[in-house]
């Protein structure tokens, strides 16, 4: 028979180890959604918040430092969404860092991913403080502007055909009556359309990459789930495609114009003949065309060789390298 | 009015038991509390279950670890092994093997002790004593099974995470810092509170139904024995009625 | 005896449904006498000192102890009055789960809850003395043999120096010498601190060795009274029953 006081002092300790338990298991848990650190508010406005729930988390740079407060509904189109950050947070953020609704994983919870931009000049963010942000990108948003841009490519190799054909068939000299503008024009599409290439390069270049990970690994879930560089690889593809697309519509539209004029030819040469003013242009463009032509007949044939252009422009590098002068 | 004979008997008995529960509160209420039996039953019914729950517990841990892996495997999703575990073990799992283990242990041991004492006339003796037997008995027992259920629910809680930890680490390699750091990330308040909560009904259901069956024992040793068997059988029913609307009025609550 | 009863037991009745019990049973107690209440299994008697100490309630009729009617008490007064009546169990009602010093102190803490440890050790060993069962202090009920048990059963009940001992059939379940032992360790109790008994019984030598009057309780009703001699002689089937 214990005697009542050792007994008192055993349930004592058993008493006293599941409290304790239970106050860490609280803890511990409430550490976690920082409910006992010093916090401060921040909100962001976005479009559509895709689902973000009262204690997501928020990450910064990929790292947890708070939840979401609340989400509410503002006006039609933006939903307010209210964050809390811990203290120890503030000295990174800065005002104009960039916010944005992601998964955590392929089927995880949503939260707000928080991302510096470059520019390290602005100062620090403030409790209250408003984040700009980013519309959030859906996979079939993507598809969607990947194959307008694709759509975009064949009708500027279209044109470029139309174009080249339209050179070597037609007589030269009347061509080239009209060719300041044309290889004004020409040259910048030129240039832009080096930029896009470049640009396509790149992100086919990502693309591919993403793609292989989808096709090998054991699973598409393990590789997403586990991998969040591959996820922050595929929004800055996505990023990129945007810009991309952006600049090829510009592209494609000054290359039709361009066409366009082409096609009524003859009513720009009667127009020309007539107009004076743009007779002594052409003696002025004449002078110049001598020095041009040299050049842009290099560009058209460049044209002809290969759309994405860089190779050629590379080996007339190399060829003026050559050269002594 | 009924004319079923089960049905009236099954329909007075829950009365009676709702009369003995009203009992019990109205009895906790009034004064000359009995701590030091009270204390000595803690001791019983919390200290003495501890080794029978911690090793069910911890077992129930390791063998649900085990048992998820695979499937998990099959998904790719490995590195959740931690954060399902603990969900289920702190959400249901160690919650009911507790309160099932009380249930068989201390339901069953505080219905033949009652049952013994109510043949043998011990309860009368008390009252003859100038004791109230109910605060003295009933009172006292269901009063530590309200509050050592809960305490044994969390310790057994704890270590069933630990079966988990060793489950883990069976195939794969789950750290103990990232096993924690899983489990605290993974469960939320809403998580713990609701599953601690509920322990304190299974706890004064146990108590309820073991002093119901015992202080109301028939004559005889048969009456000890069914008395024991019965507190055992309705309690651990009343404990997956209880479990059931705990998680709809969790889910009502926005406890989810 | 010309004075007033200190037990006054009249006109009672009590029925479980159908079962009529006690129907108009009446019995008075002097102080220092020893009634025995002899009858039948099931006949009601453990029924009636039940009733007396106020743990069943009686249908009809009135029990006057100590100028006080039972059945109209409420739990403290029927705590005082139980203070001042020992009552021995049929199946000596010792807690199991506690050693016979914890046993005896019992009622005593409970009733007296500012005694003094000193005192209460005193009490404890005077009690088990009187019994001849000091050396069992320490020990656990379920440790403890029939006869040994019901003596430590007497001890609890004389802790409180009660005025009245109510027994419940004493010498049930023990051999016919150790149920004499039991009879005359009450006598002795009864002289020694000058109580009153009603002994509930049906076995005659008990009766014969410790009771001064019996009282037949057949048919619910108190049917003859008289010392044992005189009921013997009685010519009455229902009476006769009991001495074949």
């Amino acid at each position: 028979m214990a005697n009542p006081t050792s007994r008192n002092i055993r349930l004592g300790i058993f008493v006293l180890a599941g409290t304790v338990f239970l106050i860490v298991l609280l803890y511990m848990i409430g550490a976690k959604r920082s409910l006992f650190s010093d916090t401060f508010r921040i909100s962001a406005q976005f479009y559509n918040v895709n689902g973000l729930m009262q204690g997501n988390n928020v990450r910064f740079s990929g790292i947890n430092v708070g939840i979401v407060e609340s989400v509410e509904i503002n006006t039609d189109s933006t939903v307010n969404v209210v964050m809390l950050i811990e203290d120890k947070a503030k000295i990174y953020i800065k005002k104009n860092a960039l916010a944005s609704i992601g998964t955590d994983g392929l089927m995880g919870n949503k939260l707000v991913n928080i991302n510096s931009m470059k520019d390290g000049s602005v100062a620090h963010i403030e409790d209250g403080d408003i984040l700009k942000t980013l519309k959030p990108i859906e996979t079939d948003e993507m598809l969607r502007t990947l194959s307008t841009t694709n759509d975009n490519i064949k009708v500027i190799t279209g044109d470029l055909k139309n174009i080249t054909q339209k050179f070597n068939k037609r007589n030269s000299l009347w061509s080239l009556l009209q060719d300041t503008i044309v290889a004004d024009n020409l040259k910048e599409a030129i240039v832009n359309i080096k930029i896009t290439g470049a640009r396509t390069a790149i992100i086919t270049g990502d693309l591919q990459e993403v793609a292989k990970s989808f096709k090998s690994g054991k699973g598409l879930m393990a590789s997403l789930l586990t991998d969040t560089t591959m996820a922050g690889k595929l929004q800055h593809t996505i990023v990129k495609l945007e810009n991309a697309s952006d600049k090829i519509a510009y592209v494609s539209g000054d290359l039709s114009g361009i066409t366009a004029k082409i096609k009524d030819g003859k009513g720009t040469i009667g127009m020309l003949i007539t107009d004076s003013l743009f007779v002594k242009d052409l003696k002025s463009t004449m002078k110049n065309l001598n020095s041009g032509v040299a050049g842009f007949d290099d560009n058209m044939e460049g044209l002809k060789h290969s759309f994405l252009l860089k190779k050629y422009f590379r080996k007339q590098a190399k060829l003026k390298a050559k050269k002594p002068n | 009015m009924f004319y079923n004979k089960a049905l009236d008997s099954f329909l007075e008995e829950a009365g009676d038991i709702s009369r003995f529960t009203a009992k019990f509160f109205r009895e906790f209420l009034k004064p000359r509390y009995e701590f030091s039996e009270f204390l000595r039953q803690c001791f019983y019914i919390g200290y003495k279950s501890f080794g029978l729950v911690a090793v069910t517990a911890f077992i129930m841990g390791l063998v649900i670890t085990i048992q998820s892996r695979p499937t998990l495997v099959e998904f790719g999703a490995e590195a959740w092994l931690p954060k399902m575990v603990s969900i289920s073990l702190i959400r249901e799992i160690a919650p009911v093997i507790t309160a099932l283990i009380c249930a068989g242990k201390i339901g069953s041991g505080i219905g033949a002790e009652l049952g013994s004492m109510r043949v043998t006339e011990q309860i009368d003796a008390m009252e003859v004593s100038g004791t109230n037997p109910f605060k003295f008995l009933v009172v006292t027992r269901v009063t530590a099974c309200i509050t050592m259920v809960p305490i044994l629910a969390v310790l057994a809680i704890a270590v069933s995470l630990y079966g988990a930890y060793l489950g883990c680490n069976i195939h794969g390699v789950v750290s103990w810092k990232l096993f924690w750091n899983q489990v605290f990330e993974t469960n939320t308040f809403s998580d713990v509170v609701p599953a601690v909560t509920k322990t304190f009904f299974f706890g004064l259901d146990i108590g309820i139904i073991g002093c119901f069956k015992g202080y109301f024992s028939k004559k005889g040793t048969e009456g000890v024995g069914r008395s024991a068997n019965s507190a055992v059988v309705i309690s651990s029913l009343l404990i997956f009625v209880l479990d059931l609307v705990a998680v709809q009025i969790a889910d009502l609550l926005g406890f989810t | 005896m010309s004075e007033k009863p200190i037990l006054e037991i009249k006109n009672l009745y009590k029925w479980f449904g159908e079962n009529h019990v006690l129907t108009d049973f009446s019995l008075d107690l002097h102080k220092g006498e020893s009634i025995a209440v002899l009858g039948k299994s099931g006949s009601g008697k453990s029924v009636l000192i039940k009733c007396v100490i106020g743990l069943m309630q009686p249908d009809k009729g009135s029990i006057n102890v100590f100028d006080l009617n039972v059945p109209d008490l409420n739990d403290q007064e029927l705590d005082k009055i139980r203070v001042r009546i020992g009552f021995l169990f049929q199946s000596n009602a010792l807690y199991d789960s506690m050693t016979v010093r914890e046993n005896l102190e019992f009622p005593l803490r409970r009733h007296w809850l500012d005694t003094k440890k000193q005192s209460v050790d005193e009490l404890v060993m005077e009690a088990l003395e009187n019994v001849g069962l000091k050396e069992t202090v320490d020990m656990m009920p379920s440790e403890l043999s029939g006869g040994m048990r019901k003596r430590i059963s007497i001890a609890r009940t004389l802790i409180l120096k009660p005025d009245i001992i109510l027994y419940d059939e004493p010498t049930t379940g023990l051999d016919p010498i150790t149920g004499k032992e039991i009879s005359r360790l009450m006598v002795d109790v009864q002289k020694k601190y000058n109580t009153s008994s009603l002994i509930i019984s049906h076995d005659l030598n008990c009766v014969n060795i410790a009771a001064d009057k019996v009282v037949m309780l057949i048919e619910g009703r108190n049917y003859a009274e008289g010392t044992l001699e005189e009921l013997k002689k009685i010519d009455d089937k229902k009476v006769k029953q009991f001495f074949e």
